[in-house]
């Protein structure tokens, strides 16, 4: 079995589907978490620039300044930022190299860059709340979220990581629980492949699990039961036919034969008889046919079995015919390697190849070639009876 | 003539082979079931018994083996609607001579009859055979037909040996194929008949009078005067 058959089975599929989901899950819960807490940090940075603002705010415009500073000095962590510019935008006081653009004034926060004046170069994110103090000027408090954008990052990896994880995981699991369904499937194929030709008599494997496929298996098995049921009393009405109507017609016969022999000697009335009675024959040959093919499929016959050469046979079965294929100048030759000998029904044997060769004789033209040949099989103890017909 | 007891619990088939043995001039007692039959048997005084296998009061096989077991060796023909091999194996196991499945053609149960007592009358082993200026020797495995010698297949030879044993005799179609390919179904082919074809150009050349003969209906005779 390969992998596209295994990722067809509903164990796959169903594992797939359920990692996938599983996935979606994790995502979901993640972001919600990511969510939540990003919310709060926001909240929580909000509020604590509000309140800077506030304690700013009433600050007398000459102390402003030296405030802004003390409270630089004192956030050890380097994550606020202060910012006083004149109303021409020019800086007063704070660690803000510039005013950032499109700042509303009116106290509400937003989440924009900043260069601080310790790196200008390195634009910083940051949120900030900017209000215009009564003296035109404006105050600018900021708060570093680099942070939160770190924690986003490490969130955003464990989405990516955590769902392929598990997707890999699901597609593993769902090979490996796939196998053995499958190892059942080829099991239920080889059995199958048997009934269908024509051993009607197996039946599919059923395990001790009770599994959807052992349900399926003993419910094809009931199927087969009443199959085969039908199928014997099909054959049972045949048999019975024939055997029913073969005693009736050895009794015509034997009365025709009477008759024949007690018709004297007129030519014309004896050959009339002789057909009526040929005809007879062939119709009791017929029903002979018929009931040995149930004689031969019903009967356990062991008593006949013992151990045979297949050449012997064959050479017995080929001679047997040589006049037949001579009279129709058929050339009938035989080849026969040195094979082991069998253990059967050398009686059954001998008549499969007499029906091979009359049917082979029966369809080959005149002047054609029927070639028998024996040859050692490839496994250990078989041999392979062939007959080519050429012409 | 011989006499010959037929056991038979089927009245159908008993009237047939009385009556077709009848024909062949043979004097025929019957006996309907097993016991009867076995007791009639047991006096020694028949020349061939005709056997049902299947039988009231004493089973075909039990008085067969009885008979042999007695030292009572009166060539006994089996008739059975048992056409089984194990069946017939066993019934030729316990001491019968041949092995008839119903249902039979008459003519060839008589056949089979005549060539059990045939066999029976032969005294001995022959080494040779001899029908008009045919001439068989079994120890040479030569056939000669007046001053020539004829040639002669493996397959013909024992063809032609079995017709001669038997010969005067109907012979059918199974019973050469019984005997000289040694299987028990039927073949279900011509090809008896080409054999005999064969036989038949070898031995009845143009010019000599035939021997062979052909029985519409039944079989083949080999015979001087037909």
């Amino acid at each position: 079995m390969n992998i596209a058959e295994l990722s067809r089975t509903v164990a796959f599929r169903l594992t797939l589907f359920y990692s996938l989901f599983f996935t979606l899950c994790v995502v979901v819960l993640l972001g919600l978490v990511y969510r939540q807490t990003a919310m709060e940090m926001t909240r929580r940075v909000d509020q604590i620039l509000t309140l800077e603002n506030t304690r700013l705010a009433v600050v007398s415009q000459l102390r402003l300044p030296d405030e802004i500073d003390k409270s630089i000095q004192r956030d050890q962590r380097h994550i606020y930022f202060y910012g006083l510019f004149a109303p021409d935008g020019s800086r007063v006081a704070g660690n803000v190299a510039a005013r950032p653009q499109g700042t509303p004034m009116n106290g509400d926060i937003r989440e924009i860059t900043l260069l601080a004046t310790l790196a200008p170069s390195q634009p910083l994110p940051a949120r900030v709340l900017a209000t215009r103090l009564g003296s035109g000027d404006v105050l600018l408090i900021g708060h570093d979220v680099q942070q939160l954008i770190e924690f986003g990052e490490i969130m955003r990896r464990a989405f990516f990581w955590s769902g392929s994880l598990t997707i890999l995981f699901g597609v593993m699991f769902g090979l490996a629980l796939s196998f053995r369904p499958l190892r059942r499937v080829e099991q239920i194929r080889q059995v199958c492949e048997l009934i269908m030709r024509g051993n009607i008599r197996q039946r599919l494997p059923v395990g001790k699990h009770r599994d959807e496929l052992d349900m399926l298996s003993g419910i094809v098995n009931r199927m087969l039961d009443e199959i085969e049921r039908l199928m014997s009393e099909i054959k049972s009405v045949g048999d019975s036919i024939a055997h029913d109507l073969r005693t009736p017609l050895t009794r015509l016969r034997a009365v025709l034969y009477r008759m024949q022999q007690q018709l004297g000697d007129s030519p014309a009335q004896q050959a009339m008889a002789g057909q009526v009675i040929a005809e007879v024959d062939s119709l009791l040959q017929r029903f002979r046919a018929l009931l040995r093919i149930s004689e031969i499929e019903n009967q356990q016959r062991r008593a006949g079995f013992k151990q045979i050469g297949l050449r012997e046979i064959l050479e017995q079965a080929v001679s047997f015919f040589e006049p037949l294929a001579e009279d129709k100048s058929i050339q009938l030759s035989m080849s026969a390697e040195p094979v082991d000998t069998i253990y059967g029904d050398g009686e059954l044997l001998f008549e499969a190849i007499i029906n091979l060769l009359d049917n082979a004789i029966k369809f080959t033209p005149a002047g054609g070639h029927i070639r028998v040949s024996l040859r050692a099989g490839r496994k250990e103890r078989s041999s392979i009876l062939s007959t080519a017909v050429a012409g | 003539m011989a006499i010959i007891l037929t056991i038979e619990d089927d009245e159908t088939t008993a009237q047939e082979i009385v009556t077709e043995l009848g024909n062949h001039g043979f004097t025929v007692e019957w006996a309907r079931n097993g016991r009867d039959g076995l007791a009639r048997a047991l006096s020694g005084h028949y020349d061939l018994i005709t056997l049902d296998r299947m039988l009231p009061l004493v089973d075909g096989l039990t008085i067969v083996s009885t008979l042999r077991e007695k030292n009572i060796d009166t060539p006994v023909l089996m008739i059975s609607a048992l056409s089984d091999v194990d069946e017939r194996i066993d019934g030729l196991r316990a001491g019968g001579d041949d092995y008839l499945v119903k249902p039979f053609a008459s003519e060839e149960m008589a056949a089979r009859v005549e060539v059990l007592l045939r066999r029976r009358n032969r005294a001995g082993r022959q080494t040779q055979l001899r029908v008009a200026d045919l001439e068989l020797d079994l120890v040479a495995r030569q056939a000669r037909r007046g001053d020539s010698v004829l040639d002669l297949l493996p397959t013909e030879f024992r063809l032609l040996e079995y017709m001669m044993r038997n010969s005067a005799q109907i012979i059918t179609r199974t019973m050469l194929f019984e005997s000289v390919w040694g299987y028990h179904f039927d073949p279900g082919t011509n090809i008896i008949d080409v054999h005999i074809a064969r036989l038949r150009r070898k031995v009845d050349v143009p010019g000599l009078s035939p021997l062979i003969h052909t029985v519409r209906g039944s079989g083949y005779t080999l015979d001087e005067y037909r």
